[in-house]
């Protein structure tokens, strides 16, 4: 009886495994509790590397993450099929990230803000550099991190959608529902912009 | 060196999407040979195309540091009140979840189990029904097995004998009533044991201390005319009674007797 069970929750998570976003939408909106656990599965690393690259801190990240999901269960009703399920995702997502930072700055808790206090928790010191490096690679890393966070949200995203979730130009299309041109438009006008803030500062970028 | 930068982005513009899709590798063979031939005649977007390099080498450099260490978080999704919220990780569906995905698996298992199951169904009655019809056929009621022990009764109308001798007289109430008492062997009891005798079978009798003007005796004939004839139980054989000698008067001896008086 209990291996007749396992294989049936075998199965079942055979059978969820070959669908596609779209169908397991369709059969979370039924009460399938297996295929919304798959489309958690399949984008939670990527929303999870959207929200850090947006906020650029881990607990946050982690919030957003979490909400985006909680909000993308409560809302299945409202999800339209004429939309991917990656783009509807990656919007809740988006909009989770801009309410947590506008809450973060609310409570004058700003990442922009105070940095010094927030880089110790969010940097990992790799143990094989030494000392006199690591505190050189804090820095730079401190630097682009509140460069990138100081980008327009637009811009900011197709940079992390590439950089960290490291999708193809024409997937970042599909999941931003724009054209092709406009999506590498705005990365170049995105590195500019980075290219010319770092010029500024008196670290050298490597 | 602000007016060149913007000349520069005016006139590379043509070539911005190239210059990014050339940086992340997203060219065809084509498209590759004329940027590279491009960048080798403009000194502009040589440094451009270098700046980018490092910029993006930066933010890997962070992605790298801060983000490939972390663990992907559990996404817990907290059942509430209004819809049907569960783990992600475990994904623990209720009973009825379960038994809806079980037989939801092939329609041929779901009819066998539903077959099966209506069969047992049938079977469990079928014999409870059976069990039941077999008592009745044995005669086991449970009602009576608080009464007590009745000798078998006979439709037969037997004339009891009577006699004097106490065994006799045992017989006797034994016979007519199967709840009598025991018979006393005192002189009195044995008396009022032919009396009750007589009297619950309508038969009156004679004894040597009886009369036929005794009240005993007269009672006895009262209710001997108002008690139809009663149908006496047969005395079950016994070796003892067979063997011995019949010295009873028999009761029409009796009545002849006393009628003749």
């Amino acid at each position: 009886m209990i291996e007749f069970s396992c294989k049936a929750k075998l199965k079942t998570r055979v059978m969820v495994t070959n669908l596609t976003d779209e169908q397991l939408v369709e059969q979370a909106v039924n009460e399938n509790s297996e295929a919304f656990g798959e489309i958690v599965n399949r984008w939670e690393r990527k929303i999870f590397a959207l929200c850090f690259g947006m906020l650029g801190r881990e607990d946050e990240a982690r919030d957003a993450a979490q909400e985006t999901f909680i909000s993308a269960y409560k809302n299945l009703k409202n999800f339209r099929g004429d939309a991917k399920v990656s783009s509807w995702l990656h919007r809740i997502a988006v909009n989770q990230c801009l309410t947590v930072k506008r809450r973060a700055k609310t409570r004058s808790e700003s990442f922009l803000d105070d940095e010094s206090n927030q880089g110790e928790k969010v940097f990992v010191a790799p143990s094989r550099l030494s000392p006199s490096r690591t505190t050189e690679q804090n820095e730079r890393l401190k630097i682009i991190r509140q460069a990138v966070n100081s980008l327009p949200v637009d811009l900011r995203q197709v940079v992390v959608l590439k950089e960290f979730e490291e999708m193809t130009f024409q997937e970042i299309s599909d999941t931003l529902d724009l054209p092709l041109s406009t999506i590498k438009s705005r990365l170049y006008t995105a590195l500019k912009q980075l290219r010319m803030k770092l010029e500024r500062t008196p670290l050298e970028v490597v | 060196m602000l007016e060149n930068n913007n000349n520069h982005n005016n006139a590379s513009c043509a070539f911005a999407e190239q210059t990014v899709s050339y940086l992340y590798g997203e060219v065809n063979a084509v498209e590759k040979t004329v940027f590279e031939t491009h960048l080798k005649s403009c000194a502009n977007c040589s440094e451009e195309f270098a700046g980018f390099g490092a910029i993006r080498s930066s933010i890997i450099e962070w992605r790298n540091e801060e983000f490939l260490s972390l663990e992907t978080p559990l996404m817990e999704i907290p059942y509430k009140k209004t819809q049907g919220f569960y783990n992600s990780e475990i994904g623990s569906p209720s009973w009825f979840d379960k038994l809806r995905n079980f037989f939801s698996l092939s329609p041929a298992l779901t009819a066998s189990v539903s077959f099966a199951i209506i069969a047992i169904c049938i079977g469990i009655l079928f014999f409870a029904n059976k069990s039941s019809n077999d008592l009745e056929v044995a005669g086991f009621d449970n009602k009576n097995t608080e009464k007590p022990f009745t000798s078998p009764t006979v439709d037969k109308e037997i004339t009891p004998t009577l006699s004097t001798t106490d065994a006799s007289e045992k017989r006797i109430a034994e016979a007519n009533n199967g709840n009598q008492e025991m018979i006393s062997k005192s002189k009195d009891g044995r008396k009022n044991t032919i009396v009750k005798a007589a009297t619950n079978s309508g038969i009156a009798l004679k004894d040597s201390n009886l009369t036929a003007n005794s009240p005993e005796i007269k009672e006895a004939n009262r209710v001997n005319k108002n008690v139809p004839s009663v149908r006496v139980n047969r005395i079950p054989k016994l070796n003892s009674v067979e063997e011995e000698e019949d010295t009873s008067l028999r009761l029409a001896e009796l009545l002849d007797d006393d009628d003749a008086k």
